[in-house]
């Protein structure tokens, strides 16, 4: 019974902000049970719950909000290519970032405001008001999308959105 | 031929009625992805979009019922099934216009 409590705790320390269904899937275990340990867990103040534009993560102690928002939004593809564009380029205009990536405009500011609201990246005006997107920490920025994997369901939602965006654009 | 004319009296299905399962289990899939991209984002283009996925399941659904229950005369579930293609045509024709009506208004330049 531990020995689950244990492993699932485990996990959540490799994986930080992993779904249940995550957890449930790579330990092979009934949903119900993942469930049941994670609540104990929750309770027993070593792992932590927040819901992020609509989908639950669990993380282990010790993530503040800024870490956990940082890795929700780093579980979706395009704001992977989004910050890791950022970091090799340097200080690019967002026409030039949709133009490299061939996202349409949609995708790209949708992503822009989740990666915003994480603090990895940063829209700077000059004087004429023109929008430059900064990485706020480019070497941390790197560490993180190395430390966080996509599932396969969020790279089909993700792909998705790209492929709607970009056929409404046109 | 049986497999090919929907033969009422065969124990094969049709294989219009096969083809037909394919697609709405094929398009139910699709479905769930535009409703949880509609979720995601949470824009009118994407609840457009996940009404015309809805209209092209609806036409699998009416070629299964008509072909494997017989329920519906040949005439009456072609209309039907034409009568959907015209709704996932406006669908996608209401979220091209609105995904342009709206990207204007969004902060990123050129």
């Amino acid at each position: 019974m531990t020995g689950v409590r244990d492993r699932i705790h485990a996990h959540l320390r490799t994986h930080p902000g992993v779904h249940v269904s995550a957890v449930v899937r790579e330990l092979d275990l009934a949903r119900g049970q993942v469930q049941h340990h994670l609540d104990a867990l929750v309770g027993e103040d070593a792992v932590v719950v927040e819901r992020f534009r609509g989908r639950t993560h669990y993380y282990p102690r010790g993530y503040d909000g800024r870490a956990r928002r940082r890795i929700a939004v780093l579980r979706r593809e395009t704001a992977r290519d989004i910050l890791v564009t950022l970091v090799e380029r340097g200080p690019t205009r967002p026409g030039a970032v949709a133009e490299t990536l061939s996202i349409a405009r949609s995708t790209l500011e949708y992503h822009l405001e989740a990666l915003a609201a994480a603090d990895l990246v940063a829209k700077r005006r000059d004087d004429a008001g023109r929008v430059t997107l900064v990485v706020t920490a480019p070497e941390s920025a790197l560490e993180l999308v190395a430390a966080t994997d996509p599932r396969v369901t969020d790279r089909v939602l993700d792909r998705f959105t790209r492929l709607v965006d970009a056929v409404l654009e046109g | 031929m049986v497999l090919l004319d929907g033969g009422a009296t065969g124990t094969l299905p049709p294989l219009v009625v096969v083809v037909a399962v394919l697609a709405a289990v094929g398009t139910a899939g699709v479905l769930g992805v535009a409703l949880a991209a509609y979720v995601r984002r949470r824009e009118r283009s994407y609840l457009l979009v996940v009404g015309a996925v809805a209209a092209l399941l609806g036409r699998s659904l009416v070629t299964v019922y008509a072909y494997g229950f017989a329920g519906l005369s040949s005439g009456g579930h072609h209309l039907i099934e034409h009568g959907f293609d015209v709704v996932l045509v406006a669908l996608v024709i209401a979220a091209v216009y609105y995904a342009r009506s709206v990207a204007p208004a969004r902060e990123v330049e050129p």
